[in-house]
């Protein structure tokens, strides 16, 4: 039997419930009709609204102090996760001016507690946008810094949207290492989870993870095939036999227009130089 | 019984039956509103990975028409054509279908697109107006404008759709403008939904008090008139909390008319918008719903994304308020008279049990039990049948239901993209929430009160609708 993991709010949901309940209980007491409420003459309708303005009161209050709150964290953290961004943007300024590995992954440091988690943002947001050896060079500052096996860790989280924001930050820094763990990913996680895997996969464009598409597809629903169809299409011509496979066992998923524009964009990636 | 004791028998009985109406009204639109809080949650965590930057760069993605119905906007049409023209967005084209107006608005088009004469089309799928003229853009080549005779939005949007060339098209309004990854948003659930999803809406923000730029929102601020801030908090409640709960059990029966996404086909399979209409963006969202159930296609959906995704200006004036108002609510009833058969009708599951029936007994008639609500607390205080207290304690109970719900809208408004920068902002939004009990409120049940005339009377019309244009300045409105 495999191990699903489980949301922690699995259980919290019962325990709101259950608070909820308690909550309600003074309320439900008095509730019986033989019981009068002083001054509403046992009619339920007012002593319905006079509960209801209690609740509402406390309701209003709670929620408009959870806004404020809410409002008042967000700020903070913004503000403080900007400033510690500016810091470690000089990493990024050294890595652009060519500086030896040493003087970047220097840069890079965490100081503080929660730094780690600002250098990965940072990290992970220059690589959508660095090609060739800088992008090696953070991918290596990455490893140097825990951040790979940070988030390989995470892929076995009980939440799961870290366990897709892991996956997905592995993609982006095109960790080899985690093509197994990925791979396992899809036979246990639901629909989106799945189709982010699918996606990193396609990141980290590694050929020996195509056929793990076709697995994939089998116990995907129609409607995401296309998709998963789209996603091959990154890995460039090399996926070209298995984009073939995929339509030919799935053809009634692929409207006629979408199989024209899937021809087309299958010709144009095996004329390309090395397909 | 003497007369006396009948009438104080008669408005307590009443009273029983408005408490119950408004305990139950409460009670649902918290339970939306719950259903709401889960599904933005979960949204925007969704959101922070799993991008859907790839979306519109894949040649799989469908490709999107979009339709702008044009009447007497001179104004603001060329900022939406170009903020339109700068999605963030692979394939689509643009058609701006302007619908016999008296204000130039074609000249302004031919002048800033440089429009060329193109071939009217051989056939049209859809009856429509004469259309006089069919222009491409010598600028940019993915716009087309129709130069059509008056006919109404519906006739509009219907000349746009024989013309369209994609799979999925986008209704957006004239004064509307949209994020720049607002497509991608919108076809996401297309492309990701395990389910068919045949039309998806988006959340529509006011943008009265926003700074704009070359047709963007460059920077989310509040007005300073009170109308359209009550308006911010109203559309808040109604977006978050009530369609995105309505659309999560496939119950969502209005897409608004000035953002929303449609499958092309099944949309011409329908006979395309329904004429002759003021409520036309319900009405198709309704008859989509008669189709599928029709066909005995039960997995599909239609969806309401919670992103911001279109920013449009509301009524700063009475006038205007009002006629818009009345037309919703005219609207509302005929599209809930036409489909009547739907009403608790298990063959349409969720929408016929609950979606149908709550906007039939709240949005729809409700409002002739309000009105019947203010009579009776009124004559019941008046002949001494219903004491004080009570009715005090019943105002205050509605004034905090309807501040909870506001509030809640606003919260989820805090977790959607885009939010209201600065603690000023949260302050005159909880302010408003609260204080729009006071006679806003009302004022808006009144209005309806007279579309539900109006619609009994078989009387209103679209009504014009006065623009200051939005990038015009920094709207102080």
């Amino acid at each position: 039997m495999t191990w699903k993991p489980r949301s922690r709010l699995t259980w919290a949901r019962p325990a709101l419930a259950g608070l909820l309940l308690l909550c309600a209980l003074p309320c439900l007491a008095q509730f019986p009709p033989e019981v009068d409420v002083r001054g509403t003459e046992m009619r339920s309708s007012l002593m319905l609204v006079i509960y209801l303005c209690f609740l509402l009161f406390g309701s209003v209050v709670i929620l408009a102090l959870y806004i404020f709150c809410l409002k008042a964290y967000h700020r903070l953290r913004r503000g403080y996760r900007d400033e510690r961004k500016k810091f470690f943007q000089q990493g990024i300024e050294l890595l652009l001016m060519e500086e030896p590995f040493e003087a970047v992954l220097a840069a890079f440091q965490p100081v503080r507690p929660g730094d780690v988690d600002i250098v990965q943002e940072l990290i992970l947001h220059s690589m959508r946008f660095i090609t060739g050896p800088p992008f090696d060079i953070l991918r290596k500052v990455a490893h140097k810094l825990g951040i790979i096996e940070r988030n390989l860790k995470l892929l076995s989280s009980m939440d799961r949207h870290a366990r897709g924001r892991a996956v997905e930050n592995l993609g982006i820094m095109r960790a080899t290492q985690a093509i197994v763990p990925i791979l396992g990913m899809l036979k246990r996680e639901s629909n989106d989870i799945r189709m982010v895997a699918l996606r990193s996969l396609a990141l980290i464009r590694d050929p020996r993870a195509l056929p793990y598409f076709h697995h994939a597809a089998k116990d995907l629903p129609p409607p995401l095939l296309p998709r998963v169809a789209s996603i091959m299409l990154e890995f460039g011509p090399r996926a070209n036999s298995h984009l073939v496979r995929l339509v030919e066992t799935h053809r009634s998923v692929f409207p006629p227009l979408m199989l024209e524009e899937l021809l087309r964009e299958l010709a144009a990636s095996s004329r390309r130089p090395g397909a | 019984m003497n007369m006396a004791e009948f009438y104080q028998w008669g408005i307590r009985v009443t009273e029983v039956i408005l408490v119950w109406y408004s305990f139950l009204l409460n009670v649902l639109y918290l339970g939306l509103a719950f259903i709401a809080f889960r599904i933005v949650t979960r949204h925007c965590l969704r959101n922070i990975y799993g991008g859907f930057e790839d979306i519109s760069k894949s040649p799989l993605t469908p490709a999107i028409t979009v339709l702008v119905p044009a009447h007497n906007e001179a104004v603001g049409i060329c900022t939406t054509v170009n903020n339109l023209l700068h999605a963030d967005f692979m394939r689509f084209e643009v058609i701006v279908i302007n619908d016999g107006s008296t204000d130039g608005t074609i000249d302004v088009l031919k002048k800033t697109f440089r429009l060329t004469p193109d071939k009217l089309p051989a056939e049209s799928a859809l009856p429509t107006e004469t259309v006089r003229a069919v222009y491409h853009s010598a600028t940019n080549h993915n716009l087309i404008v129709i130069d059509k005779r008056n006919g109404g939005k519906s006739d509009a949007l219907n000349a746009g759709l024989n013309l369209a060339r994609y799979p999925y098209f986008c209704t957006v309004d004239a004064d509307a403008m949209l994020e720049p990854d607002a497509l991608q948003r919108v076809i996401r659930p297309v492309v990701e939904s395990p389910v068919r999803v045949i039309a998806v809406g988006g959340i529509v923000r006011i943008a009265n008090g926003c700074r704009i730029e070359k047709g963007r929102v460059a920077e989310v601020d509040l007005p300073w008139a009170p109308l359209p801030i009550f308006q911010i908090v109203e559309y808040f409640r109604a977006f978050l909390c009530g369609r995105t709960g309505l659309s999560h059990i496939n119950a969502l029966m209005i897409i608004s008319g000035a953002f929303g996404l449609f499958e092309r086909s099944l949309v011409m399979e329908i006979g395309g918008y329904k004429v002759g209409t003021v409520g036309e963006d319900m009405d198709l969202v309704t008859r989509l719903h008669d189709l599928m159930v029709k066909k005995g296609e039960r997995d599909y959906g239609i969806e309401f994304v919670p992103d911001p995704v279109c920013w449009t200006e509301s009524p700063t004036s009475l006038r205007v308020l009002t006629r818009q108002r009345r037309r919703w609510q005219k609207g509302l009833l005929e599209v809930l008279a036409d489909h009547s058969h739907m009403c608790f009708n298990i063959r349409y599951g969720w929408l016929g049990m609950f979606g149908y029936p709550f906007l039939l007994i709240f949005e729809g008639w409700g409002i002739l039990i309000e009105t019947l609500g203010y009579l009776v607390f009124v004559a019941g205080w008046w002949i001494d049948a219903i004491q004080s207290d009570f009715m005090v304690a019943y105002f205050i109970c509605a004034v905090l239901g309807g501040t909870l719900l506001s509030l809640t809208g606003i919260m989820l408004g805090e977790m959607t993209p885009r939010e209201y920068p600065k603690f000023g902002h949260w302050f005159r939004l909880i302010a408003y929430a609260i204080i729009e009990n006071f006679g806003y409120r009302q004022m808006i049940s009144f209005l309806r009160l007279a579309g539900t005339m109006d619609f009994l009377m078989g009387r209103g019309e679209w009504g014009r609708m006065e623009r200051e244009g939005l990038s015009r300045r920094r709207t102080r409105a």
